[in-house]
């Protein structure tokens, strides 16, 4: 059970992150959404161990990251936001670097790291340097490398964007037979779409504040039925049909 | 619309590319531009005290009553000039060769756009002509005026303005083959390797090129002293591409015999044959542009075999090793600093060898067995801060989040001495390697001494130049100029000057006095020893630095 109880970080005078609390239970995969600059990626960062937060914890069956962030990062799987990886080296030896800086056997490493290339459709690419990948490509390969270890927490932050129609659904399918499998997963999107999709429940952050946090049957009311109306109402979001008449207008000459 | 009108901002813009991008893109380079201009600074100041040097000789030459002294001077001086925009030439072109031809940037931003692929190509020769122009105009502006000037004594042959004219047509000409070899090999090397060498032939051309330029220098500054040698017009010289243009610049003068004629043609025919293959390169990769700058369609379906050899291990150590190679700016430091090393101990070779009579049966002269002991260590000190200096630079920055979600003491102190593996398997093994054959050769069985003591030395260093050291090579950002260059390169001076003459001549001492070679010995490895427990002690205290920590300000508490 990943449990986030009071998590605050600031930037200087900008609270980024204000007493955020939420838990996410075995076997579930929780939606974590909210527009942007709402804190959702500051708040993916210290769950990994990128940021240090000001104030609050973060544990994981009960071991706490800031006790022991050696045996709790061990137990995570992540896929940033942006494709960052090192480009100049090839799919297979990203996998084996991350295989060994996660201390995993080689041989398991590369066998696993071979056959989580080939599902993913890259096994023909798997010795070219990644410079000359798509995103969707490099996203691949980081979703191979977050599982190498199996992970008892995957975090996926946007981990759908850049990919196409197939590798899309293969991901949902495959996240929701994890889930089954008993792993935790924190899933945190733009997409309401995939989320309503893959999600039973969410967290909906807004300037930094949970400003929503249940299953998604239960937040939808007969005024907003769906993610994507409650989403808008909790976040307080503009109108965009007049925003979007606006541009049109302005494209004319209007 | 007037096409020159529409070409304008194109070609300012590969013009901007041209500078900005090449060598000088990847991460680090601000640290990088830096240091560059700190050392043309330095070149400049230095090149300022040649017309005076000139001027003072040629004085002298003059009022001798004989002519040939001075001619003799003028023509290896000549030389020595011509040679300098060839090598700037070259240096210059490999920092901008990955912006020589349009690429896969250049393909994805501009094709789209309502421009014809003529005018892409147009523009991006056009901005390299510009490019080139501009760069050779300056350098043989001022060889043009500043050498004949400087020299025009009584004994000098021809006008002041003939000397002008014919001096800057020889550097032009010296410069433009200097960039026209890199463009060819570059362009024509583009064209014809196989696609998974392109990337890494960016790599390799500008190193190499930079690399054998910074070796040639030790020679090219000895060449005003070899007059004797070039008088007797020897036929070695045929293959020294500055020496064609001595005999152009004869050939203009009026002044050439059949040896320099024959120099000046083999000078124009090979100006002609670099700016046809660039022509060519040009003109080949105009009609083969899809093929080259974008990738072939990737087969990625499941289940297909692969024929390639199973990979090694992967970790720090391998990790370090695909990024220096596989990235130009870190393995460009490192050649560079390595480069200079190896044109010191070459030199200092050579002199040992030409200046005395060597045979292995007999005691090695002083300057040869100075040369053989000293030389490991000059290698292993350059070669350790450029190694150091390149795992400084960051590359790919935002992607060192793998290192950091997965530090810890135990996984830390794996990384680090995959560091300490780094210096030894790239510097101080392969300079082992080749100390120890010339070293038994030149110093014989007693040369396992020097070898020894040379390897412990390599060791000590490797400990001492690493002992704050706490970053994952090229993870980390670089914050540059914390300290001024001039303490810099005045600190450098000082430990060069320590390790390569002190210590050097120490160890040449401890051939001929075992006490001094044990204590030696010791000193060595109680320094390895004490810097290596100092730094694995921290490792478990102190996380792997990912952020350069800027220079603390010494708060003086005046009131």
């Amino acid at each position: 059970m990943l449990d986030v109880r009071g998590l605050t970080r600031r930037y200087g005078g900008l609270l980024a992150v204000d007493n955020v609390s939420f838990s996410c239970a075995p076997g579930e995969i929780l939606g974590y959404l909210g527009p942007n600059g709402s804190g959702k990626s500051t708040t993916i960062r210290m769950l990994v161990g990128l940021l240090e937060p000001d104030n609050g914890t973060i544990t994981l069956d009960g071991s706490s990251l800031e006790d022991d962030p050696i045996a709790f990062k061990r137990r995570i799987g992540y896929v940033p936001e942006e494709p960052q990886l090192y480009t100049h080296l090839s799919a297979i030896e990203y996998l084996l670097l991350v295989g060994a800086l996660r201390e995993l056997d080689p041989n398991t490493c590369r066998h696993t790291g071979e056959r989580l290339l080939e599902l993913f459709g890259l096994h023909d690419a798997r010795y070219g340097t990644m410079a000359t990948f798509s995103k969707g490509m490099r996203q691949r390969v980081l979703l191979a490398a977050a599982l190498l270890h199996d992970p008892e927490l995957l975090i996926l932050d946007e981990p759908f964007s850049g990919l196409d129609v197939s590798a899309d659904l293969l991901f949902r399918t495959f996240l929701q037979a994890l889930a089954r499998e008993g792993r935790t997963i924190l899933f945190s999107s733009h997409r309401l779409d995939v989320v309503e999709k893959v999600c039973e429940r969410v967290v909906i952050l807004h300037r930094g504040k949970v400003v929503a946090d249940g299953r998604i049957a239960d937040l939808r009311s007969d005024r907003t039925p769906t993610l994507e109306g409650v989403f808008a109402e909790v976040t307080q979001q503009e109108d965009y049909s007049a925003i979007a008449t606006d541009i049109v207008n302005t494209v004319r000459g209007r | 619309m007037n096409p020159l009108r529409s070409l304008r901002p194109l070609v300012r813009h590969f013009l901007g590319s041209l500078i900005g991008r090449g060598v000088l893109q990847d991460d680090g380079v601000e640290a990088v531009r830096g240091l560059l201009f700190g050392v043309v600074a330095g070149l400049v100041s230095v090149g300022f005290m040649l017309p005076r040097q000139f001027s003072r000789i040629y004085l002298e030459l003059g009022y001798l009553p004989d002519p040939e002294p001075f001619r003799r001077a003028m023509v290896t001086d000549s030389m020595f000039m011509l040679t300098l925009p060839f090598l700037v030439a070259m240096v210059v072109a490999a920092l901008v060769a990955p912006s020589m031809f349009p690429d896969e940037v250049d393909y994805l931003t501009l094709v789209p756009l309502p421009i014809t692929r003529q005018r892409i190509f147009a523009a991006k020769l056009a901005a390299l002509a510009l490019f080139v122009g501009a760069l050779l105009l300056s350098l043989a502006a001022f060889a043009a005026i500043a050498f004949p000037m400087f020299t025009h004594q009584r004994w000098a042959e021809g006008t002041i303005t003939g000397r002008i004219l014919a001096h800057g047509l020889a550097a032009m000409s010296s410069g433009v083959l200097g960039f026209g070899c890199v463009l060819a090999i570059q362009g024509l090397g583009s064209m014809w390797a196989p696609r998974q060498w392109l990337q890494r032939l960016g790599v390799i051309v500008p190193s190499a090129v930079i690399t054998g330029a910074i070796l040639a220098l030790p020679f090219v500054l000895q060449l005003p002293a070899q007059r004797m040698w070039v008088a007797s017009e020897p036929a070695v010289l045929a293959f020294f591409p500055p020496a064609w243009f001595v005999g152009m610049e004869r050939v203009l003068l009026g002044v050439a015999n059949p040896y320099w004629q024959r120099m000046a043609w083999t000078g124009v025919l090979g100006t002609s044959a670099v700016i046809v293959a660039g022509i060519c390169a040009y003109a080949l990769l105009y009609r083969r542009f899809e093929r080259l700058v974008l990738p072939p369609p990737r087969d990625t379906r499941t289940g297909t075999t692969s024929a390639r050899p199973p990979l090694p291990q992967m970790g720090v150590w391998p990790f370090t090793r695909a990024t220096l190679w596989r990235n130009r700016l870190p393995l460009l430091l490192f050649l560079v600093f390595a480069a200079i090393g190896g044109g010191v101990v070459t030199k200092a070779l050579l002199d040992g060898f030409l200046t005395s009579t060597f045979r292995w049966d007999e005691p090695a002269p002083p300057a040869l067995l100075a040369a053989a002991v000293g030389f490991p260590l000059v290698l292993m000190l350059t070669g350790l801060t450029g190694l150091r200096t390149s795992f400084l630079l960051p590359v790919q920055s935002r992607a060192n989040w793998i290192f950091r979600v997965t530090d810890g003491p135990e996984p830390r102190a794996q990384h680090l001495a995959a560091v300490d593996r780094a210096c030894l398997r790239l510097v101080v093994v392969p300079v082992l390697a080749i100390a120890v054959p010339l070293q038994f050769w030149v110093i014989g069985i007693d040369a396992w001494r020097t070898v020894l003591l040379s390897a412990l030395a390599g060791l000590a260093m490797a400990e001492v130049m690493l002992l704050d050291w706490r970053r994952v090579p090229f993870t980390c950002t670089w914050i540059p100029g914390k300290r001024p260059l001039v303490f810099t390169l005045i600190g450098a001076l000082i430990i060069y000057v320590l390790v390569t003459s002190l210590l050097a001549s120490l160890f040449q001492l401890s051939l001929f006095s075992w006490p001094l070679f044990l204590s030696l010995s010791g000193t060595l490895l109680i320094v390895t020893a004490i810097a290596r427990d100092r730094r694995q002690r921290a490792w478990l205290t102190q996380p792997l630095q990912f952020e350069d920590e800027p220079f603390r300000i010494q708060v003086l508490g005046l009131r």
